[in-house]
């Protein structure tokens, strides 16, 4: 197995412009400057990842939005440089010999590879509501997590059930963390995740060899420690108290603060205020969007996506108000009659 | 539970289930107070009754300041009761966020400040509180006539107060999330108790004033 | 049938239960009601209450004197009763407990540390006044058994006699006729068709009858149609110390009597505090036909004086000069500026202890402190600051308007050797219209 340097090499990348993904990718992991020099002695030596990629109850958006990573590692030589061994939407092969050779590198990287999960799990009446091969998805999943070095969950799905889990619920979905349980399981929750957070946290394990630093949800602090709100661009106006009224009124032409539009940024950890989307483009609030919360549990249910985040997400209307007022002083009038009962009751 | 999962509890159910109650309290009080009859009065008055029962609720705190040799010693609880009452009044109604949540209750969304504005009510509230509580407990007096009611009253304010400030302008990331959903947990906690405490007093205050109004008309005294 | 008011040491279970229901019964109005409910334990009552100032000036503290206090007993009876929570808390047991101990304590707090004069409820925040609260456990109080000895027998007094100094009929007509040889006025008895019936108080006759005098020269001067009644001889009501309406119906029926059967129009009251503040305020609410005017003497002169009918001659008070208003008749009968102006025209020197009439500190002798004997010791303790306030200003003479007024700053101002002249602002005037 070749390193990554070499396979960068054989792209006809230099040297130079090695040395200058490797500081993006210092940076981008949030390690310190010192660490420079511990980023490219990985790169030169440890051998291409081996990433073993599962989808069950998703949409395949993630798997989208990881080969759109450009500032890590460039889309067009991603797939070169991580050995993706099995991806049922970006591979080649299909039927019998896809399914033969995800087991097959299971069995050669014993101990190795990095599975990634994407879509929920539904172990429900024996998993039959999502199966591949035949399989349920639940003993897939059990199967491929036996010997996997690291399990990176990704999108909201694989994390928190997402949309799949979202009410009724009809095929009892459940997140990766939850069907594995003896696992450590990393959640790089989002929907979908940022592309860059995806291969950063891929690029971590990789070139640190560990597991990065995790919350007490598993996402990892690095790229889930800050809330949209502690980075956003906005802040100024949020600080200031001046808020958008509606989506297309000169507040909203200025940029002002999407609060008051229902933006859930305050209360949604994710990385895009600081690393954005599509290279650093732009995010939902950038392009005039209130965000929605969508990388943490239940987005879809918590819905209200336009009621501000101080205001009683499920409103409250005048005639609930009024019935309460009418039924409390009905009480005041029933109180006067209470003193009456107890006439000549004993006093001690 | 999961923090957001917390915050969805008290921002959406509990905290309707705290308006609801609230307005039912309120107009427990109202009315509980009033169908037990105004006396009826024969005497001519001296005065103009009618006026003074308007004007004494605005009037009220005016003349309680006229006493001089009062003032001199209960200097702490004028000066830090009136910054209190403001200050609570203007972060209840005059920041944005509690603006919004107006708008959604009463249909009409008060005018807002933040910035250095909302700061200095912010920390004026939560300092006059602490004050005011500290007196009240080592006053003789006052730790004579002070109960239960009080102290739980003054702890719900001050944690509602201290977790808002916390919040908006010390903590991020998820602690900001905890810290907010404690915010609106203690928010809804003193919205439910409101109406069945002293708290209540902002009623009950109408309708002495306006009694004793009534009586100042009726004599023709100015105070 | 008249009503008998009983006294004894110890309540028995029985009066107990009397007082816990008078309370319940009175505080079932809107008024009251919002009084209990409203008090928020500022503590601000404290300060100005001069019982609760002076003891602490005098080197004790002793907070359960605050006004607040002395209503909180009625509060949590007017809770346990008229409230949802009140009343589960009475459900589980843990209601308000009367003891013998109690009541006790709540005499001392509102007949002998209590003068019912209203100062507390000007700096009250919330506009709570406490007279009105301490006047209903005055009345429970009183059918406990346990009003103050010296009160119910001056109410029982009255009562049976007409006068609380048990001055009766015959006893009231010698006085009037001695008073009105010894100063040559003439003083007219139960005359038909009087358009103006003067009452007087038993404390005027005993200890001020050049009032009485000054008011008949007054009278006559100004040729008003005027007269005295035997049947409404007394204007004071003891009814209004216990806080029984029954008492004050049955005392003041006599004053409605006396006019009726005169076919007087005005009542002109004598100097007198509480007893004014009843006839003017309380009694037409107490009787549904009652139609006389009330008129203080005083106001009256004034009257006369602006009509032209008087006229002042000389001014008879030479020293520095203030008045003192009265509790009853200033900040709550609302006569606050005709005496001051009053005073100012018969005075050479004139200044004012108080800005604000309203403000004015009690002599702390009002609401039968006077006569109560377990209360002397905070009437006298009061008057500290009676003293601080006239020295402030360098008064030398103290012009009232209440008779009770006038014997408690008088025995006190001897009591603590102070040279106060304290005189009836009635007298001054007799003075002042003299050719």
């Amino acid at each position: 197995m070749e390193t990554i340097y070499e396979s960068l090499r054989k792209k006809g990348i230099s040297r130079r412009d090695f040395l200058k993904l490797s500081a993006v990718i210092t940076a981008s992991l949030g390690l310190s400057p010192e660490m420079f020099s511990d980023v490219v002695y990985a790169l030169e030596t440890k051998p291409k990842p081996v990433v073993i990629w599962l989808e069950f109850q998703d949409c395949a958006g993630c798997s989208e939005s990881f080969i759109r990573s450009t500032s890590i590692f460039p889309s067009e030589v991603l797939l070169d440089l991580i050995s993706l061994e099995y991806h049922e939407t970006l591979m080649a092969p299909a039927g019998e010999y896809a399914e033969q050779s995800k087991l097959e590198a299971i069995n050669k990287y014993k101990g190795k590879y990095i599975l990634v999960v994407e879509g929920a799990i539904t172990p429900t009446d024996g998993g039959i509501y999502c199966t591949v091969a035949g399989k349920s998805n639940y003993e897939l999943l059990k199967e491929a997590a036996e010997y996997a070095a690291a399990i990176i969950a990704v999108g909201s799905c694989a994390c928190w059930s997402g949309i799949p889990g979202a009410q009724p619920n009809p095929t009892g979905a459940i997140p990766v963390y939850k069907a594995l349980k003896e696992k450590t399981v990393i959640n790089v929750p989002g929907c979908p995740p940022i592309g860059d957070v995806i291969v950063g946290v891929i690029a971590n394990y990789l070139i640190l060899g560990k597991i990065p630093e995790l919350d007490e949800l598993g996402r990892p602090k690095v790229f889930y420690g800050q809330t949209i709100h502690d980075r956003c661009y906005r802040r100024p106006f949020y600080n200031s108290g001046k808020f958008a009224k509606s989506f297309d009124d000169e507040t909203a032409k200025e940029g002002m603060c999407l609060y008051k539009l229902g933006c859930k940024g305050p209360v949604t950890r994710n990385a895009c205020s600081t690393i954005r989307w599509n290279g650093g483009i732009s995010f939902p609030i950038q392009s005039g969007h209130p965000c929605f919360g969508c990388a943490e549990p239940d987005f879809w249910d918590r819905g209200h996506i336009y009621t501000p985040l101080s205001v009683v997400s499920t409103g409250i209307s005048s005639k609930e108000i009024i019935t309460a007022a009418t039924i409390g002083a009905a009480a005041g009038v029933a109180v006067k009659w209470l003193g009456k009962i107890g006439k000549g009751e004993k006093n001690d | 539970m999961i923090d957001i999962e917390f915050l969805d509890f008290v921002r959406g159910p509990l905290l309707k289930l705290a308006i609801l109650v609230f307005f039912f309290g309120i107009f427990y009080r109202i009315i509980r107070i009033l169908v037990k009859g105004i006396p009826p009065d024969r005497a001519k008055p001296r005065g103009n009754v009618p006026l003074n029962v308007i004007k004494m609720p605005f009037t009220k705190p005016v003349y309680e300041w006229q006493f001089p040799d009062v003032f001199s010693r209960k200097a702490i609880i004028y000066i830090a009761g009136f910054i209190f009452h403001i200050g609570f009044l203007g972060i209840t109604f005059l920041i944005p966020q509690h603006a919004f949540l107006w708008k959604e209750i009463i249909g009409i969304e008060p005018i807002y400040f933040s910035g250095l504005f909302a700061h200095i009510l912010a920390y004026a509230t939560v300092l006059s509180l602490v004050i005011l509580w500290i007196t009240r407990i080592f006053d003789p007096v006052l730790r004579l006539l002070t109960g239960l009611d009080e102290h739980l009253a003054n702890f719900l304010i001050l944690a509602t107060a201290t977790t808002g400030i916390l919040a908006t302008q010390w903590v991020g990331g998820g602690t900001y999330i905890s810290m907010l959903s404690m915010h609106i947990l203690f928010a809804d906690i003193l919205i439910i108790y409101i109406p069945f405490s002293r708290l209540a007093h902002f009623i009950d205050y109408f309708f002495a004033t306006a009694f004793y109004g009534r009586d100042v008309g009726r004599k023709g005294v100015s105070m | 049938m008249t009503i008998k008011v009983e006294y004894t040491k110890e309540p028995t279970k029985e009066d107990i239960q009397k007082f816990y229901d008078f309370c319940k019964e009175a505080v079932n109005n809107a008024e009251i009601s919002s009084y209990l409910e409203a008090c928020v334990r500022c503590g601000l009552c404290f300060e100005a209450c001069h019982f609760a100032v002076s003891e602490n000036i005098s080197g004790k503290m002793r907070p359960e004197l605050v006004p607040a206090y002395k209503a909180d007993l009625l509060r949590e009876i007017y809770k346990e009763n008229y409230t949802i929570l009140g009343r589960i808390k009475k459900a589980l047991g843990l209601g308000v407990k009367l003891t013998p101990e109690k009541l006790k304590e709540q005499k001392f707090l509102v007949y002998d540390t209590c003068t019912n004069c209203d100062r507390c409820a000007r700096v009250c925040p919330m506009g709570i006044e406490t007279p009105k609260l301490t006047s209903i456990v005055r009345g429970a109080l009183s059918v406990a058994r346990q009003a103050p000895e010296d009160i119910v027998n001056a109410a029982n007094a009255a009562l049976e006699t007409g006068s609380p100094f048990g001055i009766d009929k015959d006893t009231y007509i010698n006085m009037l006729q001695d008073i009105s040889k010894k100063f040559n006025v003439e003083i007219p008895l139960d005359k038909e068709n009087s358009d103006y019936l003067y009452i007087t108080t038993s404390l005027d006759l005993t200890q001020s009858p050049n009032s009485i005098a000054a008011a008949a020269k007054i009278l006559n001067k100004a040729k008003i149609n005027w007269t005295m009644s035997t049947i409404a001889r007394e204007g004071s009501n003891m009814g209004v110390f216990l806080g029984r309406k029954d008492i004050q119906k049955e005392l003041g029926k006599r004053i409605l009597d006396g006019a009726r059967k005169l076919g007087a129009k005005y009542l002109i009251y004598a100097e007198c505090g509480h007893g004014y503040n009843f006839l003017r305020y309380t009694a037409p609410n107490l009787f549904e036909d009652w139609d006389l005017e009330v008129i203080l003497i005083d106001e009256l002169v004034y009257k006369l004086i602006k009509e032209g009918k008087l006229k002042i001659n000389k001014k008879p008070l030479k020293q520095t000069s203030t008045i003192h208003y009265s509790c009853q008749i200033g900040r709550r009968g609302g006569l606050t500026k005709i005496p001051r102006e009053l005073t100012k025209m018969i005075s050479q020197d004139y200044v004012d202890s108080v800005d604000k009439a309203e403000k004015n500190l009690c002599c702390g002798g009002g609401g039968g402190v006077v006569i109560n004997e377990s209360a002397q010791e905070h009437m006298k303790k009061a008057f500290l600051l009676k003293i601080e306030q006239y020295d402030k200003v360098n008064a030398k003479q103290i012009i009232t308007y209440c008779a009770n007024c006038q014997l408690v700053l008088d025995m006190n101002s001897k009591e603590f050797n102070r040279s106060y002249q304290i005189k009836s602002l009635i007298d001054a005037l007799a003075e002042a219209v003299e050719e």
